[in-house]
């Protein structure tokens, strides 16, 4: 008997996953599926709810335009957080994050956030799309807008796939000087697909963890119960950690919350001030692919040698753009040098009006 | 049994297409492989882990879908890859669960958490898996339980078939020796067979 006839007469004993086991999974897979990111078709929905969506995101692009102004003071303390842009340690710059953080004022009444998903880029070559003339590396997008009523706490989501996305203006302009075909010419239409969803609570700005923050809050909307207080944050992060079952430190987990634009700022500068505790955050200038630089924290994940990326703006303290970056992602898929933007929201990521 | 990347005359890779103008495509490739996958996690580090493990796999890949090399039929690779980096961060936990089944052997060990995989698990085995690093006890079981080709494994771990192939060798010369018995001749070190 061979060492290979061992492991495999070892692993003949290795147990099959329980029928329960596999429903769960394929449950949360499905939800990740349904959830904004997931791009699902288009779903019948009641013509009446189809009316109250519409209603909703009316108001929303409303008031998006109708504030877009207010956000365009600097705070004195933002004045810090630009200077971290350019040099000093992780710490100093959330340190400086969590002072604007904590001068914002809190938006009431309906909010929206848009953010653009980035698939992740894909190859595409002249052996795979006909018309193509060379190869080029494009990202597929999807467009996802969150939106809270912030006297129902109902959520509403928005997901709109919008077709190619080159990283820059060049990059565009090559594929067109190639004679490169269209969205529509490749794929038959335009991508005006859109998937709404009404949501009992935001959980797509906690990802698949929702259920975890509820728990450790004793709350079914962990955004209106997060303490102000940083070390009961950082208390808070571990215990969801550890609820999760994830070893690694807590700051990815607290970017998260940041997202909900519901946060009292207070909230948020604990946030940023739990997330200066993590151990092996480190800052550094980035670019988003909308060309968009600014101090970015890049910290352990707990997976590995996979690591987070968060760009903030240094006005607001927004979170500008999301991302992952390792030495590897699995196998050969992954381009160098292994950083990948996820997600992308704009410059001022909310909007509010008053109710 | 090895589930195979072709069901009813459906690629993975076409599954992948289609998930990406209809993302409920994707749970087709969960039914063909979520046994799979956690069968390979639950033997590195166990039950619960795997569960947890076999599900953050497949919604990474849902996510990162868009990335997937359509050219290649086949998206196990791909799966164990991201399995795999997933399991980086869990590697002394897979170790200290290797020595708790070769301490089992004398007593010492937890008899629970060896009983999980059974006795099939031989103790002189678990000793020697742990002896392993990483890397190697990866190869080693991408061929051996995985039962992915040099080429699959090279996809998986995102390194040259030759170096796989290499350290593939090395790997089970280190585990022959480790496993065998003080003054007996070395095992005979048998090839894959010729369609691998």
């Amino acid at each position: 008997m061979t060492e290979l006839d061992l492991l495999r007469e070892a692993f003949v004993s290795v147990g099959d996953a329980e029928p329960r086991t596999i429903a769960q999974a394929r449950r949360r897979l499905l939800e990740a599926i349904d959830s904004p990111t997931g791009g699902r078709p288009r779903r019948a929905r009641p013509r009446r709810l189809t009316v109250a969506v519409i209603v909703v995101l009316a108001v929303v692009v409303a008031s998006a335009v109708s504030l877009h102004g207010r956000l365009s003071a600097v705070s004195p303390a933002a004045a810090a957080a630009r200077a971290c842009g350019d040099s000093g340690a992780a710490r100093n710059c959330l340190d400086a994050l969590a002072r604007v953080a904590a001068h914002g004022s809190l938006p009431v009444g309906v909010i929206r956030v848009t953010s653009d998903e980035l698939m992740g880029p894909a190859d595409v070559t002249p052996w795979k799309l006909p018309g193509v003339r060379r190869a080029f590396t494009v990202f597929a997008v999807n467009v996802r807008g969150v939106s809270i009523d912030a006297a129902t706490g109902r959520t509403v989501v928005r997901t709109r796939p919008r077709g190619l996305w080159f990283p820059t203006v060049a990059d565009r302009r090559a594929w067109i000087g190639a004679g490169s075909p269209s969205w529509p010419s490749m794929f038959g239409r335009q991508p005006a697909r859109t998937t709404t969803r009404v949501l009992a609570s935001p959980d797509s700005l906690y990802f698949y963890s929702l259920a975890a923050w509820q728990r450790a809050t004793r709350s079914a909307n962990p955004g209106a119960v997060l303490p102000t207080n940083p070390g009961r944050m950082l208390a808070l992060l571990e215990q969801v950690n550890r609820l999760l079952g994830q070893p690694g430190p807590v700051g990815a987990l607290a970017t998260l919350p940041l997202r909900d634009p519901l946060l009292q700022p207070a909230q948020r500068a604990a946030l940023f001030a739990a997330l200066a505790e993590t151990q092996g955050a480190r800052r550094a200038t980035l670019r988003d692919p909308r060309g968009r630089s600014g101090p970015a924290i890049i910290g352990p994940s707990g997976y590995g040698q996979l690591r987070w990326i968060t760009l903030f703006d240094t006005r607001t303290s927004r979170v500008l753009a999301e991302g992952v970056q390792g030495a590897d992602f699995g196998g050969s898929h992954t381009p160098p040098p292994h950083r990948v933007w996820l997600e992308l929201y704009p410059a001022a990521p909310q909007s509010a009006t008053q109710p | 049994m090895i589930a195979s990347s072709s069901v009813a005359g459906i690629e993975d890779s076409a599954t992948i297409e289609r998930s990406l103008e209809d993302g409920a495509a994707f749970a087709e490739l969960f039914d063909r492989y979520y046994q799979l996958l956690y069968r390979f996690l639950r033997g590195r580090v166990g039950p619960d882990r795997a569960e947890d493990l076999a599900s953050e796999v497949f919604a990474v890949a849902f996510r990162r879908r868009a990335s997937y090399d359509l050219s290649r039929p086949d998206a196990r690779p791909w799966l164990y890859g991201i399995a795999i980096n997933l399991l980086r961060g869990h590697r002394r936990e897979e170790r200290r669960r290797l020595r708790a089944y070769e301490r089992a052997a004398v007593g010492e060990g937890d008899s629970e958490l060896a009983g999980e995989l059974g006795e099939q698990f031989d103790p002189v085995l678990a000793g020697a898996l742990a002896d392993l690093s990483f890397d190697e006890r990866t190869l080693l079981l991408l061929f051996s339980w995985a039962d992915l080709s040099y080429e699959q494994i090279a996809e998986a771990v995102g390194s040259p078939v030759g170096t796989v192939r290499s350290r593939l060798s090395r790997t089970r010369a280190k585990l022959q020796s480790a496993l065998r018995p003080p003054d007996a001749p070395a095992f005979e070190l048998k090839g894959r067979p010729a369609d691998d």
